[in-house]
Formats: structure tokens, C-alpha cells, sequence
């Protein structure tokens, strides 16, 4: 519902940046989306979501603390000179030890929850997050909170998932994920208390008391539409030839 | 749910996407042959065009167009990346970090030879100077300045109303220098010669070191509110003897993390060994006093006294033993004073060798570190729990703090009386 205000270098930081609020308008100044519009000042932090391109890498777990522009909470993690935000995991506290390696041995590996590890590497049956599409490219799949992904099978070259929409993905051995399941899982099973804390958090109301009624409100019974027609492949005449 | 012009442009872009992407399903009998067809194997994604550069504007100095310098543009530029530390610098993991960078054992509590000091110096009507430093700095002075929001951790969403009152950095100036003047008092009714040798200066400038930690280079420029200067070296908390004994303890780990990770990487940097009071006859560091005007917590801030204290004495220690390595001839001590809005932190630093890499040797650096000695107790306006709680309450004095500080000022200054009647008494002659 906004967007931020990215450094001028381009290079990563852990300070807290401004979070500009779009306010439901389109980048001419109109409004695109009446039901955007308010909302408390917040900071944004720069999360890194790609994995080191280095054979093995030990971290350390500093801070952890919520988010208030994503679902997930962050991990502050350190090694070396270079600090950085991660995805926290489901029971991470301050003080523990995360390994990334890249390395796919012919045994696999015993999973602990919070490191990294090529999806080759992995028992099945382990819930992982932060899965990368295509190798060397950055997580992309189950970043939210409380989502998670389970390895199935293997298919000959690929490595089988099982996404929380239920769907099934196969996916190249050497993409990288992390073992576990994101943290702050039952934000969404939080009602709203009423209209006072949705306006205060950015959310406005639908319609308001009186509107004068057109042929758009009401019921609708329309048919199906044709969507997507797909092109049919060519006729060709086929003869049945008997052996004389 | 209205349709609006965002969706019916991005419902376009997606049809044309699933027309792109179709294929067959069912392939005819007669099928082409399939070695015409390449098939294409996704390795990587596509990327974006690159957009054609920009022509460059017609008035070179345009604002609108500004790029910033490169680092090879920037004035002081070296080839050697340098970490640079000032106030600024907030260690993460606390004393521990700092602990580690200095090679310096921890200690509680105050060194024996401050300890025996504690209730010599008297000062009469106590509580009652003491008291009243306390409300000049928070009640009776007629600041009039527009203080920052207010957030209470018990209740978060309750909204305060924006006050007028006395900064922080007054407050504390007040505080700190009421209880010095008093101090000082103390010690010279007991003894008078040391007027004559000590020196208050307040905010002095241009020290800073710089040295050299696991292949990489550190560079220091401290800053410090204010220090006591005496003639004379403060006398070692450890004799020189008893160090290599006392030095059998071991230094923790912090594995992964290297000291450095809060200082700030650059290429443009300038190096430079000084000490800003040199050029009077006080010139040797007594006490250092700094002043917390922050929101950090008790550790951060006895973390930040440990590196400036160590500064300060890497730099007169380069200048006293040129081109020292390793063990000093003569060990070196500090004493650093830290004054928060309602309480005191004490921290006394030992500088035994300049060897900061090696953490298994015999000789090591010593600290004492005296955290939170609250003085009194405040107690801010929760209006949201009934009437009793509805404005500022200043309670329960305790001045056990008051007199740590009384130790340390006082420390040394018996010496300082003995060498001065000594030099008086040679130039008689």
C-alpha cells in the first residue's frame, strides 16, 4: 500500500528508511483505489532475502522484532562485518547459530530448523521456506507469515513441493531454501475489533450511507464469458487403408 | 467491487500473457518433425531492456540531475579501506564486544585501591546540596523548549500531549556539574595544594588515534563532554608486579561476529595521533566525564566509556614509548564518569599492553565497570491509572552513588600534594 524511499547508493543498509503511503493514487495523482487511504507513520527496513554464493557461512541471530510492513517478523543476523535482515523462523530467539552451505552430499542432511540448505540436500518430508525458482536468483516462494512448503518426492532430475495453495512444483535440486516455517503463523486468525482500528490502519469503507442506485447495484445474473479461446490444431483428412 | 482503470489494464496484460504462453494439447498424426523446433531450457529469467540512457541536461550544475561524487572523487582517498568509530557507534552486543576489541579482563565493582577511599572524604549538609542539585536541574530551572512524544511501553496507544520543558542535554549539564563542584571542594579542604595542579576543560577538541586490529585499520576520533587533568600520572590500579598473576583469567568469544561490525567502512579517511590538552602543564587525563544524552541502555553506554577511555590512552602512549608493540614499560590507567538522567555509571581502565590481536597471552588490560548506581527515583506522568498518577514524582534519595564519586575525584590526590611540596621546596633552594 505504499512504497519506499530506496538509499541513492543502491547498497544494502539495516537503518530504517521512510515508507511513503500511495493513498489509493495512481502514479498521474488520480485515484485508482477509494479503499486505500490513512494509516499510522511507519519505517521500513531492507530485507534480504538472497542466499551468499559462498560454500558454507555461519551467523549469528542479534535482535528479533516484528515487522510493521509485512506479516512476518525479522531477524537482525550478523557475521563478520556485514549485518543484514532475515525471514525469522517459527521459535528463533537471540543467540543462536544459522549455517548456509551449498554443498549436496550423497547422504542427506539432518534438517535444523533455521539453516540453509539445496533442496538436493533434504530429507523429504521437511517443511522449508524461502524457496528459490531458478538457482542463484533469491527466495521467492513462502515468505509470509506462517506459510511453509513440504518436499514430496523426487521426479528423475527434480525435487517435488508441495505449495500452501496446494499446488505442486518441481523444482531444480540445487535451489536453496531454509528449513522451517515462518514466524507470527496466526496473524490471520485475529479478527478485526471494528471499523475504528481498520480506518486507523490504513483501510476505508466501501461505499458510504446514501448513493443514488443505478443499474450496477444489486444482483447479478450474467452469463459466463468466454475467456480464453484457445487455437484449435489443424484437420487433417486420415484414410483407413486395408490391406488387399 | 468497482472496476477500476488499474484492473482493466492489468486484465488485458494477463490475456496476452496466457495467448503467448498456449500450447497443444493434442498433437495430429501427421506431425512435422521435431528436430526443426529448439527447445529452450530456462536457465535464467529474461531480463528487462535496458532503457536508453538520458541526454545530459543543457546547465551542467542542474539540480535536478545531480549524481553524486564517486569514492575516487572524494578528497582523502586511499586504497586501503579504513573503519572509522566516533560517539555514534552503538556496540550490539554491549560490554562484551567492547571487552574483546580491548583485550581487557572484566571486573565488578571498584578496584581496592578506590575502594579504601569511599567514606574518607565529608562534606557537610550532604543530602541537602545533593537534593538540591537534583531539582535545580529538573524543576527549578525556566527552560522553555518543545520536548520530543512521549511513548509509554505499558499502554502504547495512549496519545500525550506535546510539552514544554528542559531538554536532556541541560538537564544533564546541570547535574553533572553541580556534583563536580562539590567534589572538588571536598578534596581540596582535605588537600588545599591540589588547585594549584588539576584542571577542569570542558569539550576539549582534536583527540584521536588510530591502530592497527586483525590486518585491518581502526581509526578513532573520540569525543568527551569533559576532563579532570592533574600533573602527574595517575598511580596503576595493579602494580606492575602483581599484572602477569592477575592476567590468568580468559577473554569470551563472540564467534561469528568480528568487534568491528558497527564501525563504518570507507576509502576516504585521515589519520591523525593526538591529544587536544597537551600544551598546558596539567596535561595528564584524570577522569573523563561523558554525558548520556541518549535513549541507549546502561550496557551500550559503559561500552562506549571502555573505547574512549582506551583511546585516550593509546594516544598518549604512542606519544610517551614511540613505536611500542607490544607490553608498556610502565602500566597506564583512566578513570571515565558516566551521568545519566538518574543515575551514575563508573568505569576504571588498566592499559597494560598495546597487542591487541593476540587474546592467549600473559599480559592483559584490566577493567572495573560500576553500573547503575541510581541516585533517585522518577516517576512520569500515567493519567490513564487515576488522579495520584497524574504528574512528575521525584522520590527516595540515595547517595551511595555520591560518594563512589567522591572516591574517585579524591584518587591520587594525596601524591599530587606530596610532589608539589617537593618541587615548591627545590625551587627554595
Amino acid at each position: 500500500m505504499g512504497r519506499p524511499e530506496t538509499p541513492p547508493d543502491g547498497k544494502y543498509t539495516t537503518e530504517p528508511l521512510r515508507f511513503i503511503r500511495s493513498g489509493g493514487r495512481d502514479l498521474n495523482g488520480k485515484v485508482v483505489n477509494a479503499k486505500i487511504g490513512g494509516g499510522p507513520k511507519v519505517s521500513w527496513f531492507m530485507r534480504d532475502s538472497n542466499y551468499p554464493e559462498v560454500g558454507e557461512r555461519d551467523e549469528k541471530v542479534l535482535r528479533v522484532h516484528p515487522d510493521p510492513v509485512r506479516t512476518a517478523h525479522l531477524a537482525l543476523v550478523g557475521s563478520g562485518n556485514h549485518k543484514r535482515y532475515i525471514i525469522a523462523h517459527q521459535n528463533v530467539k537471540e543467540g543462536d547459530v544459522i549455517t548456509t552451505s551449498c554443498q549436496i552430499p550423497p547422504i542427506p542432511v539432518r534438517a535444523v530448523e533455521g539453516n540453509a540448505h539445496p533442496l538436493g540436500a533434504l530429507p523429504i518430508g521437511t517443511i522449508v521456506h524461502n524457496i528459490e525458482k531458478i538457482p542463484g536468483e533469491g527466495g521467492r516462494i513462502c515468505k509470509a507469515g506462517g506459510s511453509s512448503a513440504l518436499i514430496l518426492r523426487t521426479l528423475g532430475d527434480k525435487v517435488v513441493l508441495r505449495l500452501p495453495s496446494k499446488h505442486e512444483m518441481a523444482l531444480d535440486p540445487k535451489c536453496m531454501a531454509t528449513v522451517g516455517q515462518v514466524s507470527n503463523s496466526g496473524h490471520d486468525a485475529i479478527p478485526w475489533k471494528g471499523v475504528g482500528e481498520k480506518m486507523s490502519s490504513g483501510y476505508r469503507p466501501r461505499t458510504g450511507w446514501r448513493h443514488r442506485k443505478t443499474g450496477y447495484h444489486g444482483r447479478k445474473i450474467k452469463p459466463k464469458r468466454t475467456f480464453i479461446v484457445k487455437p484449435t490444431p489443424p484437420k487433417y483428412e486420415t484414410f483407413k487403408l486395408s490391406g488387399v | 467491487m468497482r472496476i477500476t482503470r488499474q484492473l482493466f489494464v492489468s486484465r488485458k496484460s494477463r490475456i496476452k500473457l496466457l495467448l503467448d504462453n498456449l500450447t497443444y494439447k493434442d498433437l495430429p498424426l501427421n506431425a512435422p518433425a521435431l528436430s526443426d523446433v529448439d527447445i529452450v531450457k530456462v536457465n535464467e529469467r529474461k531480463k528487462h531492456e535496458e532503457k536508453q540512457q538520458s541526454l545530459p541536461p543543457e546547465l551542467a550544475d542542474d539540480p535536478r540531475f545531480y549524481v553524486p561524487l564517486k569514492h575516487e572523487e572524494r578528497k582523502n582517498y586511499r586504497q586501503v579501506p579504513a573503519f572509522l568509530y566516533n560517539n555514534k557507534c552503538r556496540f550490539i552486543e554491549g560490554t562484551k564486544q567492547a571487552c574483546v576489541l580491548t583485550k581487557s579482563l572484566r571486573f565488578d565493582g571498584l578496584p581496592e585501591n578506590v575502594q579504601q577511599l569511599v567514606d574518607k572524604f565529608e562534606v557537610p549538609n550532604e543530602s541537602r546540596l545533593v537534593q538540591k542539585a537534583i531539582l535545580k536541574s529538573q524543576l527549578w530551572d525556566s527552560a522553555k523548549e518543545l520536548l520530543p512524544r512521549r511513548k509509554d511501553p505499558e499502554y502504547p496507544n495512549f496519545k500525550f500531549n506535546r510539552e514544554y520543558g528542559i531538554p536532556l542535554e541541560k538537564k544533564l549539564n546541570m547535574l553533572s556539574f553541580d556534583f563536580f563542584r562539590i567534589a572538588e571542594t571536598a578534596v581540596a579542604a582535605k588537600y588545599p595544594q591540589t588547585t594549584k595542579t588539576r584542571r577542569m576543560i570542558f569539550n576539549p577538541s582534536g583527540m584521536a588515534t588510530f591502530f592497527k586490529y586483525n590486518e585491518s585499520l581502526l581509526s578513532f576520533y573520540v569525543g568527551i563532554n569533559a576532563v579532570i587533568t592533574s600533573r602527574s600520572m595517575l598511580s596503576p590500579f595493579v602494580p606492575e608486579e602483581q599484572v602477569e598473576s592477575k592476567s590468568s583469567g580468559s577473554i569470551p568469544s563472540i564467534y561469528p561476529i568480528s568487534p568491528t561490525i558497527d564501525f563504518f567502512k570507507t576509502h576516504n579517511y585521515n589519520l591523525k595521533n593526538s591529544i587536544g590538552f597537551s600544551e598546558i602543564s596539567s596535561k595528564f587525563p584524570h577522569t573523563l566525564i561523558l554525558l548520556n544524552d541518549n535513549d541507549w541502555s546502561e550496557d551500550e553506554r559503559q561500552a562506549r566509556a571502555l573505547v574512549t577511555a582506551m583511546g585516550v590512552l593509546l594516544a598518549q602512549a604512542k606519544k610517551t614509548f614511540p613505536g611500542i608493540k607490544a607490553r608498556l614499560p610502565a602500566p597506564m590507567a583512566v578513570q571515565v564518569v558516566n551521568v545519566s538522567e538518574t543515575a551514575l555509571n563508573f568505569t576504571y581502565f588498566q592499559l597494560n599492553t598495546v597487542d591487541f590481536d593476540n587474546t592467549e597471552d600473559n599480559v592483559k588490560n584490566f577493567v572495573w565497570f560500576d553500573t547503575n548506581n541510581v541516585l533517585f527515583d522518577k516517576l512520569m506522568p500515567q493519567p490513564w491509572k487515576g488522579d495520584e498518577f497524574k504528574r512528575t514524582r521525584i522520590e527516595s534519595l540515595d547517595l551511595d552513588g555520591f560518594k563512589k564519586l567522591l572516591a574517585t575525584v579524591g584518587y591520587c590526590a594525596d601524591l599530587e600534594e606530596s610532589l608539589t611540596q617537593f618541587h615548591d621546596k627545590l625551587i627554595e633552594l
